[in-house]
């Protein structure tokens, strides 16, 4: 691969991050217009955050990559400080902002951020660095698997108490899916898997809410009006959208009917305005996305640049296909938001962020590769 | 380090399998999305269609406001309104038609509602006719099924119990503007809501109207609810206790008459408002029933401007009740000796022009406590050379003239107390010292609120101790049922002296009370009151206007009167302005006078 092709990435890479930023502060807007005119007397309510975090998220995007992705690891420490000492701060009432009984947030004058969503960085950086440390080592259990999963089992568990068990989740994912790429022995995640099954069928059928979600994701229209409510509105979004879909702006779903249409139903309110083909597009630009940051991840030589590229990819991936699945109904509802397009500021800044880090692993790592050859 | 090659080895291992989960991953959302767009499209459509989920704000139920004994002034009745549900609608020029015909309101004005209606949510009722009689409730009702997308709500309607009486201070409802959605960022209220005015009702909007509860509900094809499957309840608004005394503001309504101009009573112990009447009055009933443009546009262009509150909005020149003012700051500033004498003869020579006296032959040689009795204007003339205009403004502004009293109040005004640095930014002139001698007895630039008389006579009275007057005596809370009532709230002592409230208040008790004194026509049997007449002109600058037109009444002086009493240990403080009403001495103080008995007779039994 020349230094030309990569400079193609490159720039793809960035107009693929905007047109999706794009997209979302469009659906945003159209998905919450009349729900913020309701409740705040502004229909630009929800309009304006995106677009203001956008702006902020392109202007980091530009900045990281444009610094060498190899500062991440020489500044991890205190990056790893500060997302442990966020991620406490949250949870100390008066601090973090209590949304409906989850403490997420926490605020700056109009914006808030979320601690989580900074974790989800900071945990790739980590286990990017540990797994091209230790290279070899971490076949082994005791000295190679077992502390990486502390670590990140720590950093879970500060998330899941406040509660926001979507982005908990996330970071578990992401963890096992690097670790997994990184070489480590499949038993050893097998034996994770059964080690936390018992936590993660208590976790689920446990609080009631969460059981009606399991049930409703079994057969949403035993109960249409309270549990399966939701999922419902999505199909019928989705649905009404046919091919070519109503017209921005035009899809009724949103209007009282679909909950959260704004944030993790989005993607219900595409389907709905811009039906199938825009659905599909957008699941393309995905796909596009994803599959350049594989081609990153496989043609670099530095192990940490291809464990961070590979966990950013992953980051994205992941949550694209477990969002859009829920919105289809293939998976119980889970709170993980669509990348670039739900409202959200900081899962928007934090993905962008990813992305710059993605471009500026194409800028220093293929700058050396001009010299050696595969 | 490990050997490239074999680490290399080791990714071509295992990422084959990540890219094959992410392939299917995205093929499986695909079929998916083609499933639910493209195969179950059509059935979902239908589903959405008959969607009739709606999410409906509820009003809750406005506060009362009672008067300081417990009196209801202001409560809430049922009352229906016709509205449109547009998206509803099935057929509409038909509906329309039969609309028309069944509540008496022509298709051209139904028309027109609907288009007015823009910038609110889907399935919002658009209100085509409020306050429908029973029978026209009756009609909508039986021809129901022939009528899809038309509805008539129930919905309060504020009444006010004793008409027109203390409509300013009261003021009235309607919907919520634009504006004022604009300016409130949580969700107390909603498009459509009906909010406070003016007056209390504006101010204590916020504690009166409650909180609104949200309804989800199912309809039918006609749009009306056929199941209700969640509802967030509305909470009550608070009750308010104004500091008003029914029976005083009757009086003083009364006595006004069909009169215009003001009357303001307060406590002077605790800057209380106990009447406050501004005439003439407006239907505040009607108001908030919601007029129609023609008979608002005329309301707001009626030359007597009736929805001001002149108590606390209109501007008058104080005229003699100034001197008060002059007195007190001939006083401190020791510019005459107290018992220095002033021929007056009727007049005085300043420069080209002749000041007159209001009395014609003068007089006669008077001291301070004379002049004030008496109201003698060349004294007040020389007072006012010698003071110099910035010196009467000083006192002035320390009684409080010339900025609002901070009353709980919607949009008081503060009135004028002229300085030289005052005209020479707002009218590029200097000053000439003609207009001293003008505004030492109360004319040229001079403006004061009736409010800032009553507070500047009730501060007099306490001898400097200055309050902030308030309307509302106490909220009482709907959670608990207890009444928090407001203290009073004391803003300071006046910079002067103690013995020159006393040189003062004796001479406003000779102004009632003494052989001679302007008032004395108004002596009370039940109490010592001290007070200031004052005849402000409303045509001073322009003497030459033919008499047939001074004896039009809108070219009359306004007469004015500030009172307190009893004169030893005062009470209630009252200022009167009467527009075009003449001499303050015998239309004002009359006025005055009943309230004051009317208070005095009720507290002391």
């Amino acid at each position: 691969m020349t230094a030309t092709t990569f400079k193609g990435i490159n720039y793809s890479l960035f107009i693929i991050v905007v047109i999706l930023t794009a997209i979302g502060i469009l659906m945003t807007y159209s998905s919450s217009a009349i729900f913020a005119m309701q409740r705040y007397n502004d229909p630009f309510f929800f309009l304006k955050r995106q677009m203001i975090w956008g702006v902020i998220g392109i202007a980091a995007m530009i900045i990281v990559s444009r610094i060498d992705y190899r500062e991440w690891e020489r500044f991890f420490l205190p990056l790893f400080g500060l997302t442990i000492l966020l991620l406490i701060l949250v949870l100390i009432p008066g601090i973090g902002r209590e949304v409906n009984g989850a403490k997420r947030w926490l605020r700056f004058s109009a914006l808030s951020f979320q601690p989580a969503e900074l974790a989800k960085l900071t945990i790739i950086i980590y286990v990017a660095r540990l797994i091209a440390k230790k290279e070899e080592k971490i076949k082994d259990f005791m000295n190679g698997f077992f502390p990486v999963m502390s670590v990140v089992g720590l950093t879970v568990m500060l998330i899941m108490v406040e509660p926001d068990v979507g982005t908990a989740m996330t970071i578990g994912m992401i963890s096992v899916f690097l670790l997994f790429a990184g070489g480590a022995r499949l038993n050893h995640i097998m034996l994770l898997g059964l080690l936390l099954a018992p936590l993660l069928y208590n976790f689920i059928f446990n609080a009631k809410y969460r059981a009606g979600r399991w049930s409703a994701y079994l057969d949403p229209w035993k109960d249409p009006l309270n549990s399966g409510y939701q999922i419902i509105q999505s199909y019928l979004a989705l649905g009404s959208g046919g091919i070519s879909g109503a017209g921005l702006g035009e899809g009724k779903q949103k209007l009282f009917f679909l909950p959260e249409a704004h944030t993790d139903f989005i993607f219900s309110v595409l389907g709905e305005e811009t039906g199938f083909i825009g659905a599909v597009s957008l699941i393309a630009l995905f796909a596009i996305l994803i599959g350049m940051g594989f081609i990153i991840a496989l043609r670099t030589e530095d192990p940490f640049a291809r464990y961070l590229s590979l966990g950013i990819t992953i980051m994205i991936g992941f949550q694209a296909v477990m969002n859009i699945a829920v919105v289809t109904g293939l998976l119980p509802t889970k709170g993980i938001p669509l990348p670039f397009i739900s409202f959200g500021g900081s899962s928007l800044l934090i993905n962008m962020i990813g992305a710059g880090i993605l471009m500026s692993i194409l800028k220093y790592e293929g700058g050396q590769r001009r010299s050696k050859k595969v | 380090m490990l050997d490239k090659q074999e680490d290399l080895k080791d990714i071509q291992g295992r990422f084959p399998f990540l890219i094959a989960f992410v392939v299917i991953a995205f093929f499986v959302l695909l079929i998916r999305t083609g499933y639910l767009q493209l195969i179950k499209g059509g059935h979902f459509k239908e589903l959405s269609e008959s969607n009739r989920l709606r999410s409906l704000p509820i009003e809750p139920y406005r506060g009362l406001i009672f008067d300081r004994n417990g009196e209801l002034l202001a409560h809430n009745v049922p009352a229906f309104h016709l509205s449109f549900i547009l998206e509803d609608l099935k057929d509409k020029a038909t509906t329309i038609k039969k609309v028309s015909g069944f509540v008496g309101i022509s298709e051209k004005e139904i028309n027109e509602k609907i288009k007015a209606k823009k910038n609110t949510y889907p399935f919002a009722p658009v209100r085509i006719k409020e306050n429908i009689g029973a029978k026209e409730v009756a009609l909508i009702e039986a021809h129901r099924l022939d009528l899809p997308g038309v509805m008539v709500e129930a919905v309060a309607r504020r009444e006010y119990r004793h008409g027109n009486m203390a409509a300013h201070l009261l003021g009235y409802l309607s919907e919520i503007t634009q504006g004022q959605l604009d300016n409130v960022v949580n969700d107390t209220v909603y498009p459509g809501m009906t909010v406070g005015q003016n007056g209390v009702e504006k101010t204590y909007d916020e504690i009166l109207r409650g909180i609104p509860g949200y309804k989800e509900v199912e309809v039918d094809a006609y749009g009306h609810e056929v199941r209700l499957f969640n509802i967030d309840r509305p909470v009550r608004g608070n009750d308010i206790y104004l500091t008003i005394d029914m029976n005083l503001q009757k009086i003083a309504e009364d006595a006004l008459g069909n009169e215009s101009g003001a009357v303001v009573a307060v406590d002077t112990t605790s800057g209380d408002i106990l009447a406050m009447a501004s005439h003439p009055p407006y239907d505040h009933n009607l108001l908030s029933k919601r007029v129609n443009v023609k008979d608002w546009e005329a309301l707001i262009n009626d030359p007597a401007t009736p929805l001001n509150n002149r108590a606390i909005q209109g501007l008058y020149p104080p005229g003699s009740v100034y001197k008060i003012v002059t007195a007190a700051a001939t006083i401190e500033r020791e510019t005459l000796e107290l018992d220095e004498n002033i021929q007056c003869k009727g007049g005085l020579q300043f420069g080209r022009r002749y000041f007159r006296d209001w009395k014609a032959g003068g007089h006669g040689n008077v001291a301070l406590h004379r002049a004030i009795v008496e109201s003698c204007d060349v004294y007040f003339y020389k007072a006012g050379i010698a003071l110099g205009v910035d010196g009467m403004a000083d006192y002035a502004l320390r009684l409080g003239l010339g900025s609002p009293t901070g009353i709980d109040l919607p949009s008081e005004k503060g009135g004028l107390i002229p300085t030289k640095s005052w005209k020479l930014s707002a009218r590029k002139q200097e000053w000439l010292e003609g207009e001293t001698l003008s505004v030492a007895i109360g004319q040229s630039y001079v403006l004061t609120t009736p409010m800032q008389l009553a507070m500047l006579i009730s501060t007099v009275a306490n001898s400097g101790l200055k309050h902030r007057p308030k309307s509302v005596f106490g909220i009482k809370d709907q959670k608990t049922g207890e009444l928090y009532r407001f203290p009073p709230v004391e803003t300071g002592r006046v910079e002067i002296r103690e013995e020159t409230f006393q040189i003062l208040k004796a001479a406003l008790r000779g102004v009632v009370n003494e052989q001679g004194g302007t008032a004395g026509g108004v002596r009370s049997k039940i109490a010592e009151i001290g007070g200031k007449t004052g005849t402000a002109q409303v045509i001073a600058l322009k003497p030459n206007l033919p008499k047939e037109l001074l004896n039009q009444k809108r070219f009359k002086d306004h007469a004015l009167f500030v009172a307190f009493a009893p004169v030893s240990d005062p009470r209630i403080a009252v200022s009167v302005v009467v527009e075009h009403g003449g001499k303050g001495s015998s239309v004002a103080a009359p006025i005055a006078k009943k309230i004051i008995e009317g208070y005095l007779k009720n507290v002391k039994s």
